[in-house]
């Protein structure tokens, strides 16, 4: 409630003399805009998974900017205690500031879901052979999957920022996290996979991989003129949807368990040796 | 009612609280005195339930703060030794989140807010932003956070760190006023001469054990078993000590340059008494009477020894 109040007047603010708000405000609304203005102007040429993959790029950027403080910044400014003075337990604390994460993330990827309809519309319009594909249908799977990875990312951060006394801190890590399982890892794997003799370890890390996700989901050409294969975007989002809410779940229990192990003994990425020294 | 049974607090060979015990009754203001380090941090911290103890009970109206400590927390108000605020929100909604996080009915929440501001004199700055209070306000209102819920027991770590002069005033009056309020506060504090002002009882705490406790007369009693007195005669100092010098209950006198007589002795007000009269009687012209009583500060330098856990 607090934290929406915050971000309200911090980034929302246009009556007060806040410049930088109205600025980035400004920046926004033109981008959302001309990306409007320019689905509407390909007038079907665009591909909607253009902006799907742009919208999983900003998710992996924005996630962990808005919430890397969630934790880690009540500590900064030592409100914390004060939190946890009131009745209410850890675990509520994390699920409110994930609730809020998930909120947020909820808010824009709705904001995204015009214009990538809109593409995906235009587009089926312009290419009848893949109408029958429901490629509405297809991005709004492509949205669950973007949104499931979203929730991951925000447990991951919240995570972090209940490990970590710095929120900069935890900025830093889910950003390195991002760079080494989205883009080193995968690179890695492919090289060294590339021989054909390593298929299993590359299969299971582009899996998980949301960009190989939302490109396994598209129907393919091949299934264009076929008209006896069947096509479901679920049949590759579905299993990905279902581990990252689960393993955001998992997330959640272990900044609870952090929180529950570290406060009391004052203690931060608790280490055991020193805890039971 | 608050009962403090043998807390005890280890943080691995490091214990930071020995076993310390006090009860504390509604109404009482308790002055919590020790050095820094000494414990009284990490005893607010367990009595606040934002500790476990490594052993010992605190009891807080029936409720344990290891057994039930959200019925704890609905009845304590802590204010740390940090204001830990929030930027970019008001007065208002600061106490407003706080009054929601304590379930405090939605429609009861603008009438306590406006009583509590009140109350810490803060009515004129509930549209201000909270950063944009002084260092004292920011206390009050600390202290308003902290009373939003109506809690029976109030934990004030350092309150008066940092504040100018008049604000500890101010302070001071609020918190003697939220005693008469039947609260139980304690305030820790390493200002001695103000505790003294307001507190009914003290504690005084070195590297984890409660070396004294009880009211601040019993506890300066407890120090300093016999009194003195400074008599100033008009003349023949020495003489005049001579003359008390075998009376009941004298312990020892003794007689400066500037026609004064130190008197020590033990006993009631009457022993006192009999002390001027015999002067008086014995033909002595008693000009000016003083008796020099320890305070807190002297009682703190004489049982502590500045040694830290």
């Amino acid at each position: 409630m607090i934290e929406v109040t915050r971000f309200k007047r911090k980034f929302l603010n246009v009556s007060s003399n806040n410049t930088v708000n109205v600025a980035v405000m400004m920046l926004f609304a033109v981008v959302y805009l001309a990306v409007l203005a320019l689905v509407f102007s390909a007038n079907g040429y665009l591909q909607p998974e253009v902006l799907i993959n742009l919208q999983l790029v900003l998710v992996c950027f924005i996630i962990p900017s808005i919430f890397h403080g969630a934790i880690a910044g009540e500590r900064e400014r030592r409100s914390w205690d004060l939190l946890l003075v009131a009745p209410i337990s850890k675990a509520q604390i994390v699920v409110g500031k994930f609730v809020a994460a998930v909120a947020t993330l909820f808010v824009a990827i709705g904001a995204c879901a015009l214009p990538v309809s809109i593409a995906a519309a235009t587009y089926a319009a312009r290419n009848p052979e893949i109408a029958r594909f429901n490629p509405v249908g297809v991005v709004l799977a492509q949205q669950t999957v973007v949104f499931a990875f979203g929730v991951v990312l925000a447990a991951v951060t919240i995570l972090f920022s209940a490990r970590v006394r710095r929120g900069l801190t935890a900025l830093g890590i889910v950003l390195g996290l991002e760079t080494l399982f989205l883009v080193v890892l995968p690179i890695f794997v492919a090289a060294v996979g590339s021989g054909g003799s390593d298929r299993v370890l590359m299969d299971f890390t582009f899996f998980l991989h949301p960009f190989y996700t939302l490109d396994k989901m598209q129907p393919k050409m091949q299934s264009f003129y076929d008209q006896s294969q069947t096509f479901s975007p679920w049949m590759w989002g579905a299993p990905q949807i279902l581990i990252y809410l689960g393993l955001a779940a998992v997330f959640l229990q272990w900044a609870i368990t952090t929180l529950n192990y570290a406060e009391n003994d004052v203690k931060f990425i608790p280490n055991k040796k020193k805890a039971d020294a | 009612m608050l009962e403090v049974k043998n807390l005890r607090k280890e943080y691995g060979a490091l214990t930071a609280v020995k076993g310390i015990s006090f009860s504390l009754r509604p109404g009482d203001i308790f002055g919590f005195i020790g050095s820094n380090g000494a414990g009284k941090t990490t005893t607010i911290r367990m009595i606040s339930t934002l500790l476990e103890p490594t052993s010992g009970t605190a009891v807080l109206n029936g409720a344990d703060v290891v057994a039930n400590p959200m019925d704890v927390r609905r009845m304590i108000g802590y204010m740390p030794d940090f204001f830990g605020l929030y930027d970019d929100v008001k007065v208002w909604e600061y106490l407003d989140f706080f009054a929601a996080i304590y379930r405090v009915p939605s429609g009861q929440r603008h009438d306590i807010i406006t009583n509590v501001l009140e109350l810490t004199d803060l009515t004129v700055k509930k549209d201000a932003f909270v950063q944009s209070l002084s260092r004292g306000m920011q206390q009050r209102l600390c202290l308003a956070r902290c009373l939003v819920h109506d809690p029976a027991l109030l934990l004030l770590d350092e309150p008066a760190s940092g504040l100018d002069p008049r604000a500890r005033a101010d302070l001071k009056e609020l918190i003697a006023e939220l005693g008469r309020m039947g609260k139980i506060v304690i305030v820790s504090s390493h200002i001695l001469p103000e505790l003294a002002d307001f507190c009914n009882c003290v504690g005084i705490i070195e590297r984890g054990e409660l070396l004294a406790f009880g009211t601040v007369d019993d506890v300066v009693r407890g120090i300093q078993p016999t009194r003195e007195l400074e008599i100033r005669v008009l003349f023949d100092a020495p003489n005049a000590a001579r003359s008390v010098s075998s009376m009941a209950g004298v312990h020892e006198v003794r007689s400066t340059a500037d026609d004064t007589v130190r008197v020590e002795f033990s006993g009631t007000l009457e022993v006192q008494a009999d002390i001027i009269d015999k002067l008086v009687r014995d033909g002595y012209r008693v000009v000016g009477l003083r008796e020099q009583q320890a305070d807190l500060e002297d009682v703190f330098l004489r049982l502590t020894t500045g040694a830290v856990n």
